[in-house]
């Protein structure tokens, strides 16, 4: 992720230490504690011992979004808590990922006709790496999720190309009857995710230099 | 004791004008006047008979005016406001309506005799648009500060979106 | 806003037992520091790992103690009364288990016998006791899940687990019988969804044999541990006439002593016919209405619940009905009426009130939910507490956010 300000010649020693440094990130996905609705029950029971996502490596649940580099979106963004997403979003340090957990995250979920103030789907305003349908997704269903999106980070290119790239493998859906992956090279940008203003230092005048 | 023996009490403690039995279906309900019902709940609650110390909660409808196959008025245009009250002490459940013209939705405030009713009259000024007169607190309380419209209006339009957030149904995804 | 205090500290009290001087030194002279302090005001949420879901609690603080609290709800508002009147009653009653996800029979019981009531459907004898089975079995979940998470908030994590263990027992039975294991869409208008499977009868009372003594594992663990008895025991005292006076119901009702439970007030499916006690908080520990007084009366009402679904699986008819026989489920129309049911959900009274005016769809189904009138007393009962017993006293009214927020 911008290591290297070039591209280097694509050698094996490269792909070796790319494998690393991907291998280390997606077995240690650290997920922020973040339930909004029913989803955030099924959440809690895949960290218990049934289906113990802990195995996975992703067990680490963080409180705090600056210390977790994953966002499970689980259950169902409104108007009023959209803000609040963004602003989670925004205070997780790179690299970060976020899953969207559950049909209501998706495209709205059984909410998507007559709820007035639910947002249909939050790729509307956070760019989102895996979807996992379901209402609620079943535990392993959010485990294939978790896996998924391990298959993803270890796809990706993080010192031989300066910039995201799209991955070695299309077409895996999460579950049967999905659309397709998203492609995870675009970003959807709309009005209201825009990066922070950059914060410009005070020059001091005169004197200095 | 069941409403209709309710109204029977209220009639002898001398709340008679005013309230009248509604007999469903499918629930008997008291049907008292704008003016009279803070008077009547009150007594609801202090009267030994009844003893309603439990506010189950307070409801506000939008009604549209209806007219059934042979063009009688079934439902009149307007608002309505019900309460139902327990006793805990007499196990009883006792329902009030009211029912309010459709320009002026207002009606008196109930938060200082139960604690209970000032979320529930806060939900239905957010919701439905009804005026509690003599709420200490009367703003909105599950939708966002800004939200224009009540949305369980009945002539309620859905918004496209609010403050940047886009809430359109089957909108397009946003072009980069 | 900043509200300055100013307090007085000196840096000693009256002279220690053994003092760390050398001999022949002098004891240093008291110094008195003016110590001004400001009331901060913090946001407890809406998203934190004890808050039970996105509630946001705006607190004031001087120091430790809490000077003022205020609830701010509405982030989970999902349009629930609104999508009541747009959609048909059977379309509807999917969306009622999602309002309190953890007791989605309940739900789901409350809106259908709402509707039976108005409508006037007559509900077969078999699928009422499978009802009852059903219910009573998500309202152990559900206060498994409550005692767990309240644990939890406390720094236990162990019961958490334990917890979880039953309640997983719980959701692969319920899961047998309907095929999902937290939004259950079980309990339809007219009966139930489909007949006991063959096998989960003796499978719930394998369950039911071994669950007391589990609970009674989680009574080690956590109950009448030290520490959590300190933080939960005179904590947040609820006294019967405020909680009248703020609508509280349910446990939390009867934690304060009141023994009030709408199972035997207004016996709404078969709870007549079975016998079973309602516990009342007595003050053990502490006080009467303390959070733990809250926290036991739901871990005795648990070993009620199995009383109760034993009885309704040995009273059950061996045949019968599922569902009533004159509803039309393609074109279901409501009777012009209007009904409120109350049904006793494990956090209270959960009541519908539906308005019908013969149509598909109702004209208004209001829902009273239990947390919604529950979360209104903490802006009485915060003030004056620790920041620390905060979250004592969240967790003990055991709220749902789905629920109060609709």
């Amino acid at each position: 992720m911008g290591l290297f300000e070039r591209s280097l010649p694509d050698v094996h020693f490269l792909k070796l230490a790319d494998d690393l440094v991907n291998w280390g990130r997606s077995s240690s996905l650290w997920p922020m504690t973040f339930g909004i609705a029913c989803c955030a029950i099924e959440m809690m029971a895949v960290g218990a011992s049934k289906f113990d996502l802990d195995r996975f490596g992703a067990g680490a649940f963080r409180a705090t979004p600056r210390q977790a580099d994953l966002m499970i979106v689980a259950g169902t963004v409104n108007a009023k808590m959209a803000h609040v997403v963004k602003r989670l979003y925004d205070q997780m340090p790179e690299p970060k990922y976020v899953m969207a957990m559950g049909a209501c995250t998706v495209g709205g979920g059984p909410y998507w006709k007559y709820g007035y103030n639910v947002v249909k789907g939050i790729d509307k305003f956070v760019p989102v790496d895996v979807h996992v349908p379901g209402c609620p997704p079943r535990p392993e269903a959010i485990i294939e999720g978790i896996r998924f999106l391990q298959r993803k980070i270890m796809a990706k290119r993080v010192l031989r190309d300066g910039a995201e790239a799209k991955p070695d493998f299309t077409g895996i859906s999460v579950s049967p009857g999905t659309v397709g992956i998203l492609d995870p090279t675009v970003r959807p940008t709309s009005t209201v995710y825009a990066p922070p203003p950059p914060v410009v230092a005070a020059v001091p005048t005169g004197g200095h230099a | 004791m069941t409403t209709a023996e309710a109204v029977e009490q209220l009639k002898k403690d001398g709340f008679g004008d005013g309230v009248e039995l509604w007999k469903g279906p499918k629930d008997e309900t008291i049907v008292v006047a704008r003016d009279r019902a803070k008077k009547l709940l009150a007594h609801l609650r202090d009267g030994r008979a009844f003893a309603c110390d439990l506010l189950v909660m307070v409801t506000g409808t939008h009604m549209t005016e209806k007219k059934d196959a042979k063009g009688v008025l079934v439902r009149e245009a307007g608002f309505e406001v019900v309460w139902h009250l327990r006793s805990v002490t007499q196990h009883h459940l006792i329902a009030v309506k009211c029912k309010l013209p459709p320009d002026d939705p207002r009606v008196d405030s109930v938060s200082d005799l139960w604690a209970a009713a000032d979320w529930h009259e806060r939900e239905t000024w957010d919701l439905v648009g009804i005026r509690f007169t003599g709420h200490p607190n009367l703003r909105r309380i599950l939708l966002p500060e800004g939200w224009e419209g009540h949305p369980l209006r009945k002539d309620y339009a859905y918004p496209k979106e609010f403050q940047g957030i886009n809430l359109e149904v089957d909108a397009p995804w946003p072009t980069p | 806003m900043a509200h300055s205090v100013s307090s007085t500290v000196s840096s000693s009290s009256a002279a220690p037992a053994k003092t760390l001087l050398l001999p022949g030194e002098q004891r240093p002279p008291d110094v008195h520091i003016d110590v001004r302090t400001q009331e901060l005001q913090i946001n407890m949420g809406p998203q934190h790992p004890s808050t039970h879901g996105v509630l946001r609690v705006a607190i004031w603080v001087d120091g430790e103690i809490v000077t003022r609290a205020e609830p701010d709800i509405g982030y989970l508002h999902r349009c629930a009364e609104k999508i009541g009147e747009s959609v048909s009653c059977i379309q509807y009653v999917p969306y009622t288990d999602r309002y309190d996800y953890l007791a989605a029979m309940n739900n789901n019981l409350g809106y259908c016998l709402a509707v039976e009531k108005v409508a006037e459907v007559e509900v077969p004898e078999k699928a009422q006791y499978i009802r009852v089975a059903a219910v009573e079995l998500n309202r152990i979940a559900s206060h498994l899940m409550a005692v767990g998470t309240y644990g939890l908030d406390l720094g236990a994590f162990t019961p958490f687990f334990y917890a979880f263990r039953e309640r997983e027992e719980i959701l692969r039975l319920l899961e047998w019988i309907c095929g999902a294991r937290l939004t259950y869409n079980f309990i339809r208008i007219g009966g139930v969804m489909r007949d006991m499977p063959a096998g989960w009868v003796e499978d719930v009372r394998k369950f039911l044999d071994v669950f007391e003594q589990r609970l009674d594992e989680f009574n080690d663990l956590l109950t009448h541990n030290h520490i959590f008895v300190a933080r939960t025991a005179n904590v947040g005292v609820i006294s019967p006439e405020m909680a009248l006076q703020y609508g509280l119901t349910g446990p939390n009702l009867r934690g304060s002593g009141l023994r009030y439970d709408l199972r035997r007030e207004q016996p709404y499916l078969m709870y007549d016919r079975f016998t079973f006690d309602v516990p009342v908080g007595t003050g053990i520990k502490g006080t009467v209405g303390d959070c733990w007084d809250r926290y036991w009366v739901r871990m005795l009402e648990m070993k009620e619940s199995a009383r109760i679904v034993r009885q309704a699986l040995d009273q059950m008819p061996a045949t019968g009905e599922i569902m009533a026989k004159n509803v039309r489920h393609l074109a279901f129309k409501s009777k012009a009426g209007e009904g409120y049911f109350g049904i006793e959900n494990p956090r209270g009274e959960l009541g519908y009130y539906v308005i019908s005016d013969g149509g598909a769809n109702s004209y208004r189904s209001r829902i009273r939910a239990p947390s919604f009138c529950n979360l209104s007393i903490l802006e009485a009962i915060l003030p004056g507490t620790m920041l620390a017993d905060a979250v004592a006293i969240i967790g003990s009214i055991d709220i749902v956010l789905g629920e109060v927020d609709r």
